[in-house]
């Protein structure tokens, strides 16, 4: 009968106990893969838009220098995919700016390796171009947060993580 | 029982109490793995920019320095074999060389080594930060540079290049515990001395107190009734002006009535602010997006084009054109053509007339013909036969059409007008019809509006018995004085790998010219060129005011023999108009130096021109109710600028 009841006392002190340490757990987990995911899409939209300005202008072959250097949509992504390790293609959304107009917006990179039209469009040098880049986070931590905002279907919150860089065309 | 109970009972405690042990010890191990992903690479990310930096700032650094040392003579540089303080430094076929064994000080990729130590790569002192450098002309090695997997970065025109490679080695703080000691993380940059396209479509020079006929000062683009500018490029205005204050007689655009500025897909730039205020129509609005050196003459560090004639040593010979009137059809080659009534010693001799066409003349490289034989015409005996593979064509007293004249591979120089005989104009087209059948492989067309006193053109007058250049003076230009005017020409065009004969390597900085308005053909005092900071006579500036820092225009020299519509600046004038312009095409570059001006009007009705031209000049102006539009298309044979630049 004292066992019993001491047994029934362990297990509420494991799970008294248990509670915050998965909480812990959880958290450092997924703090760490988000503070990951941040590095990467910053990383990795730094990196396509600086390929990008320098496969600019002068990198067109219709220009006298017949330069064939110019860069398309689906090459900007392919940068993009190698700097960043573990983007989830089909919902990692990227919107391409260029000179303020908006060429590709919100696509998923998965339809941006099909997009073979060349970019910049607006391909001057010194015209400010910009990649902004869009992820979903789903995060475990929200177990904590049942109410939180819903991913559909998914039992997990999506939160998104957002990443941009903007420079001038060098080339 | 009791004790083996208790002991049981101890033993599920110790048992449970362990799990928790167990299980964060576990979760430890993915724990580190995880806090590695995060702390590691974030820490590897961060390092990678920097590498990033560091890399940019050593190629870029390196290329300026090499940039500066050569000046603007790079038109058939090679890597030199014992390089020194004024050379730009290759690195031995193309070597990658590591930074620490890159030690003379005087080498250019000295400076790119310092720069990568003055952004965090200090490779001298940190074992773990490496820094490559690797420099080459474009021509000793074409199939660099390349990516860092040995892919050719496909661009030409480079006179010179460097890559810079950085690498680091980090040490794993998190990761480490999974085996990964250390990681690495590297970056690449390579910057060149290239061949750019220059990016505008319109470029008005003039600044505050500039002003077009006496007015509109500070004022670039002054236009009015419905008038259109539209150009797929930039449109770069540098009047800082924004409406008021000493010389500025309003802002850098003025677009009264229904009159309109587009930039279609580009930006207006301008160098002052814009108010942005009723009746004022300009798409998209006018922005401050360039620095002071984006306002200055994009042909700034140039001479004035050299006479390609000249490489003779001496003049080429005379053709003497009877009362400078040639008629019929008529082939003309690569000589001095001036006026002439009467004889001196039997030489003919010069009269200051024009040469005035009303048949169908053909200039002609290859001809030795001066104007066919016909009668009086005559060839002089002095001088040479010209041997260049580009030909000069002198034009004496300047040239008026109303027939039709045919202009192929060359340079074309008016030389002065005479104010008595020809109403300011060194060139003049009425009712005109000017074709150009120069191709991009022969080199293209190349008018130079001049005077007397051009580098190197006293050897030219040498050759003509008489001073053929007296009394001739800086002129304006008049297209399409009466209705019907057709104008297709083709600047000259810089040689590719497409057209390896094309220009000769001296005009190669002039690519694109079609029509060069004389510097001196202006009363600002701006210096384009720093050949000309000598005194009078320089080689370079022709002959100058030494009292002035630019050559220019003397005083009254212009504005009283010349005044289209009241209109008499002081500086050179292209008058479009006011005849029907029906056809403009001008494929290339028309450059006038900053206080020279565009003045399109029209006397009845529209007009546009409408090609694929780079305007520079001081500014464009039309009357308020009769102006022409400015349609410019793409340009398909800009003017290059020799950039710096990234391009990997």
């Amino acid at each position: 009968m004292t066992t019993k009841l001491r047994r029934g006392a362990t297990t509420i002190e494991m799970t008294l106990i248990g509670i915050p340490i998965m909480f812990i757990l959880i958290s450092t987990f997924e703090i760490s893969r988000g503070m990951w995911m941040y590095h990467t899409t910053a990383y990795a939209v730094k990196q396509g838009v600086r390929y990008a300005i320098v496969h600019g202008r002068d990198c067109d072959p219709n220009q006298p220098m017949q330069n064939n250097c110019l860069v398309t949509v689906a090459q900007v992504e392919n940068v993009i995919e190698k700097a960043g390790v573990g983007l989830d293609q089909g919902r990692t959304k990227l919107t391409f700016i260029s000179g303020g107009g908006t060429d590709v917006n919100a696509a998923t990179m998965t339809a941006c390796k099909n997009n073979n039209s060349t970019w910049p469009v607006a391909n001057g040098i010194g015209t400010l171009i910009e990649i902004d880049l869009v992820t979903p986070f789903y995060s475990m931590a929200a177990l904590f947060w049942p109410g939180a905002k819903g991913a559909g279907a998914a039992t997990f919150a999506a939160t998104a993580f957002a990443a941009s860089s903007k420079e001038r065309i060098q080339f | 029982m009791n004790e083996l109970q208790n002991r049981d009972r101890q033993g599920a405690d110790k048992r449970q109490g362990g799990q928790a042990i167990v299980l964060v010890t576990l979760a430890l191990f993915a724990m580190f793995g995880l806090m590695g992903l995060a702390v590691d690479l974030g820490w590897s990310f961060f390092l990678q920019r920097s590498a990033q930096s560091a890399a940019d700032a050593a190629a870029l650094g390196a290329v300026q320095e090499a940039k500066n040392r050569l000046g603007a003579s790079f038109a058939s540089w090679t890597c030199p074999g014992s390089p020194g303080a004024t050379d730009a430094w290759c690195t031995s076929g193309a070597a990658i060389v590591d930074c620490t064994t890159v030690s003379n000080t005087s080498s250019n990729l000295y400076n790119g080594c310092r720069y990568a130590v003055s952004n965090g790569f200090d490779h001298t002192n940190n074992v773990r930060q490496t820094v490559n450098i690797r420099a080459s002309d474009s021509t000793t090695l074409p199939a660099l540079p390349a990516t860092a997997s040995g892919t050719p970065l496909g661009v030409k025109g480079i006179v010179y290049w460097v890559t810079v490679s950085t690498v680091q080695t980090v040490p794993q703080i998190f990761s480490s515990m999974l085996g990964n000691t250390t990681g690495t993380i590297s970056a690449i940059a390579t910057a060149a001395i290239v061949s750019s396209v220059l990016p505008g479509s319109f470029y008005g020079m003039n600044m505050r107190g500039d002003c077009m006929g006496g007015s509109s000062c500070g004022k670039d683009i002054d236009i009015g009734g419905n008038t259109t500018i539209s150009a797929p490029g930039a449109i770069v205005l540098s009047s800082p002006c924004t409406g008021s204050g000493a010389g500025c007689a309003g802002q850098a655009i003025s677009t009264g009535g229904n009159s309109l500025v587009d930039a279609k897909s580009s930006s207006v730039i301008v160098n002052g602010s814009i108010n942005t205020v009723a009746g004022q129509n300009y798409q998209p609005t006018p922005a401050q997006l360039g620095t002071a050196k984006d306002f200055l003459d994009p042909t700034r560090g140039l001479h004035e084009p050299p006479i390609m004639a000249n490489s003779q040593g001496g003049g080429i010979k005379g053709c003497a054109i009877p009362g400078g009137v040639i008629s019929g059809n008529v082939t003309l080659g690569p000589y001095n053509y001036f006026s002439y009534t009467g004889f001196s010693n039997g030489n003919p001799i010069p009269d200051g007339r024009p040469i005035t066409i009303t048949g169908n003349a053909t200039f002609d490289p290859t001809s030795t013909a001066c104007d066919n034989g016909s009668a009086g015409a005559i060839k002089g005996t002095t001088g040479a036969e010209e041997s260049g593979t580009f030909k000069s064509f002198f034009i004496w007293g300047g040239m008026n059409v109303t027939g039709s004249v045919n202009f192929s591979a060359g340079q074309f120089f008016l030389v002065g007008q005479n104010p008595n005989q020809s109403g300011g104009t060194v060139f003049s087209l009425d009712k005109a019809t000017v074709t150009d059948t120069a191709s991009s492989s022969s080199g293209g067309t190349m008018l130079i509006f001049t005077a007397p006193g051009y580098p190197g053109m006293d050897i030219q007058s040498a050759v003509i018995a008489g001073a053929v250049e007296n009394g001739l003076k800086q002129g304006s230009v008049d297209m399409g004085k009466g209705n019907g005017t057709s104008i297709q020409l083709l600047g000259v065009t810089k040689s590719t790998s497409s057209n390896p004969t094309g220009l000769p390597s001296d005009l190669s900085n002039y690519s694109g010219v079609a029509l060069w308005m004389d510097r001196r053909n202006s009363i600002d005092y701006y210096n384009p060129d720093p050949g000309c900071t000598a005194a009078a006579g320089n080689s370079q500036c022709g002959t100058i005011d030494p009292t002035r820092s630019a050559p220019q225009a003397t005083s009254g020299e212009m504005g009283a023999n010349y005044c289209p519509s009241n209109d008499c600046s002081g500086s050179a004038v292209m008058h479009f108009g006011p005849g029907d312009i029906k056809n403009f095409d001008v494929k290339g570059v028309i450059y006038m130096p900053r206080g020279a001006y565009y003045l399109a009007e029209h006397g009845n009705g529209n007009a546009s021109l409408n090609s694929a031209t780079q305007f520079i000049g001081g500014g464009y102006k039309t009357p308020s109710g009769n102006g022409i539009d400015l349609t410019l298309t793409s340009p398909t044979n800009p003017f290059l600028v020799t950039i710096n630049a990234l391009i990997q």
